[in-house]
């Protein structure tokens, strides 16, 4: 076992823990923070931050990131839900296609920019942010569209077994996509990428098509929260989705991805997405207001990645 | 030659701003001719709403466009790109200003941020009109809208008599940055105080947003198993409020919003949405430009022109909502 192994072993361990420790704080000080129902309703609020910190770990794996996400939720969920107003399911599919093909179009686009002009990603999804905002404020033009047929409801609302729709969703996004990043070779292409572009690129690897396929991955994972999301909601506004980008980028920050890139994995994103969950839950169960809300999750931020600097100096 | 670039790129995006800001510019208008021209075609009044997204300001700005039509006027449109926001209100002021408009109509995002903006206004002679909410200070023709405290209360004496004095009641406050939100909260507080019997659980800012109403609805259900009423500052955040509690299949909680606009009506008519405050969006807009055309033919016009004010409930709902059709 070598010592890069050691040191991701030791950061995946460090989040499990700083989870296991917030459960245990939470759990003494919060009389029903265990019940299934709180547990349920923490990782229903976690899977839509899930979803998009997922698409985002793929950018940052291939040392990019994703600012427009939210944008591109909005865009495509105002979009589709054009679709979801007429009482039919072909027109229901075609909105959830719609929507999922053009969040995987937008993200192509990002990606594109990004490696053929090599432009730096910040700045490139910063920019598709206000696009993809400015469209979905014209296309609705102050309208909001509501009240969804019932069906369409289930994927937001619905449960299986008593285990909400939202996190059946984000459960099996989560096991698609570690497993696209382990055991195929798009995934090995991506960490390539993201460790050393140009090893990749002497190593016969495609670096455009890798990085395309990573950002058009979030593009596609924003539009499917966001089909979610809408269905949660029960109304699409242009306006949604406006913090989710940082929120996914906080789930990644605590959850260990390296801004650098090549290095990370989903379950990561995910540790770190339920970590910022139950903080934000435990907070509004104790009555703490929302103004502090921010205060904890940026501390959580800025501890996480002090953890990874430490750890990385660490000579193993 | 960059500096050509750079020079080239700022006039370019700050081109797209200009008519990304007013995209209801009249196509006559030359850029650079803005000195007091004659008005052949009726007078420009630029009316300052406080957002882009939410329908109520839609009506608002439907009215005034309506009304300007009749009136053979003009009706510029400014609407800040981030919701509520003041800063790009006041530059939007100053826009307005640098384009010549006859009149101004603000709906202010901050009584007291908007003063300065208003002065500049007043300095260049131009005559400003408040509608919606008001500013604290500046040279002001008129107000046009509820008075959001005397209207909360009114709302909250109907929601308490209803509760027979006493309950748990929530606020879902907006931006409490704004003058809107303050004063209608202070109108539902100081009614609830006079009741020893109810309880305010909590009141927690929700921006005027049905998404972050819906989420903050969301926890307290959790935390607090036992509310009676959740009384939101608009129909957006109640709307959201009411999606939280239906998904937890609560059905036993009174919701009132704020507004009386088509959403909030159809929910009031459905039986899901308790009550609301009718504040006449339409009006907001339409009498706001009458009043900017009285202004500039040297009418006189009262410091305060009211509409709406009544509570909105399932008796007079199904009637309001033939307004919007």
């Amino acid at each position: 076992m070598n010592t890069l192994k050691m040191k991701e072993i030791l950061t995946r361990l460090s989040r499990v823990l700083a989870l296991l420790f917030i459960f245990i704080a939470l759990s003494i000080l919060v009389d029903n923070f265990l019940e299934p129902k709180n547990l349920l309703n923490i990782l229903n609020q976690a899977s839509l931050n899930t979803m998009i910190a997922i698409g985002l770990t793929f950018t940052m794996l291939v040392s990019g990131i994703d600012l427009s996400a939210g944008s591109i939720l909005a865009l495509t969920s105002v979009l589709a839900a054009t679709f979801f107003r007429a009482d039919s399911v072909p027109s229901m599919a075609l909105g959830i296609i719609i929507a999922l093909s053009l969040g995987a179009f937008l993200g192509a686009i990002n990606g594109t920019v990004v490696s053929y002009l090599s432009l730096p990603p910040f700045l490139v999804t910063f920019g598709m942010q206000q696009i993809a905002r400015g469209v979905a404020y014209l296309y609705m033009s102050g309208n909001v569209f509501n009240n969804f047929d019932q069906r369409y409801l289930f994927i937001g609302k619905g449960d299986v077994l008593g285990i909400p729709m939202p996190v059946i969703i984000a459960t099996v996004a989560v096991i698609i996509a570690s497993l696209l990043l382990s055991k195929t070779t798009i995934g090995r292409k991506i960490y390539s990428v993201g460790a050393n572009r140009s090893a990749a690129q002497y190593s016969g690897i495609s670096t455009h098509k890798t990085t395309i396929f990573a950002f058009a991955a979030s593009g596609f994972m924003a539009a499917l929260a966001g089909l979610v999301y809408i269905s949660r909601l029960n109304a699409a506004e242009a306006i949604i989705g406006e913090n989710f980008s940082q929120q996914a980028i906080a789930a990644a920050a605590i959850g260990g991805i390296s801004f650098k890139g090549g290095r990370g994995s989903v379950y990561g994103t995910v540790v770190g997405a339920l970590i910022l969950a139950s903080i934000l839950n435990g907070m509004n169960q104790l009555g703490i207001p929302t103004q502090y809300q921010n205060l904890v999750t940026g501390t959580a931020i800025i501890i996480a990645v002090l953890l990874d600097r430490t750890s990385a100096r660490v000579e193993l | 030659m960059k500096k050509i670039v750079s020079v080239l790129l700022v006039l370019i995006l700050s081109l797209a701003l200009v008519v990304g800001c007013a995209p209801s510019e009249p196509k006559t208008t030359e850029p650079g001719v803005q000195t007091e021209a004659p008005k052949e075609d009726g007078y420009t009044i630029a009316l300052l709403v406080k957002d882009s997204t939410t329908p109520f300001w839609r009506y608002v700005v439907t009215g005034a466009e309506q009304v300007a039509a009749e009136l053979n006027c003009t009706v510029i449109e400014y609407a800040p790109l981030q919701t509520q926001n003041l800063e790009e209100q006041v530059r939007q002021v100053e826009d307005a200003i640098q384009k010549g408009v006859d009149a101004i109509a603000i709906a202010p995002i901050d009584s007291e941020g908007i003063i300065p903006a208003i002065e500049k206004a007043n300095a260049a002679g131009i005559p400003v009109i408040t509608t919606n909410s008001k500013s604290s200070g500046g040279d002001l023709e008129t107000f046009i809208g509820v008075d959001n405290y005397e209207a909360a209360k009114t709302l909250a004496e109907y929601m308490m008599e209803d509760l027979g004095g006493k309950g748990n009641v929530v606020i879902i406050e907006g931006n409490p940055a704004g003058q809107t939100s303050q004063d209608r909260v202070a109108g539902f507080t100081e009614v609830i105080e006079k009741y020893p019997d109810v309880n305010l659980l909590v009141s927690q800012p929700g921006m005027f947003q049905r998404a972050e109403a819906m989420a903050i609805m969301e926890n307290l259900i959790q935390a607090n198993p036992d509310i009676d009423a959740v009384m939101a500052l608009n129909d957006e955040m109640a709307l959201g409020a009411l999606q939280a509690l239906q998904d937890a299949g609560i059905t036993d909680v009174k919701v009132t919003g704020f507004d009386g606009a088509k959403e909030g009506l159809e929910a009031i008519v459905a039986g899901t949405l308790f009550a609301s405050m009718n504040q006449a969006p339409f009006d907001q807009g339409g009498v706001a430009v009458r009043a900017a055309v009285d202004v500039l033919n040297g009418k006189k016009i009262d410091d305060w022109i009211k509409v709406g004010g009544e509570v909105c409930d399932i008796s007079n709902a199904a009637e309001m909502l033939k307004l919007f059709e």
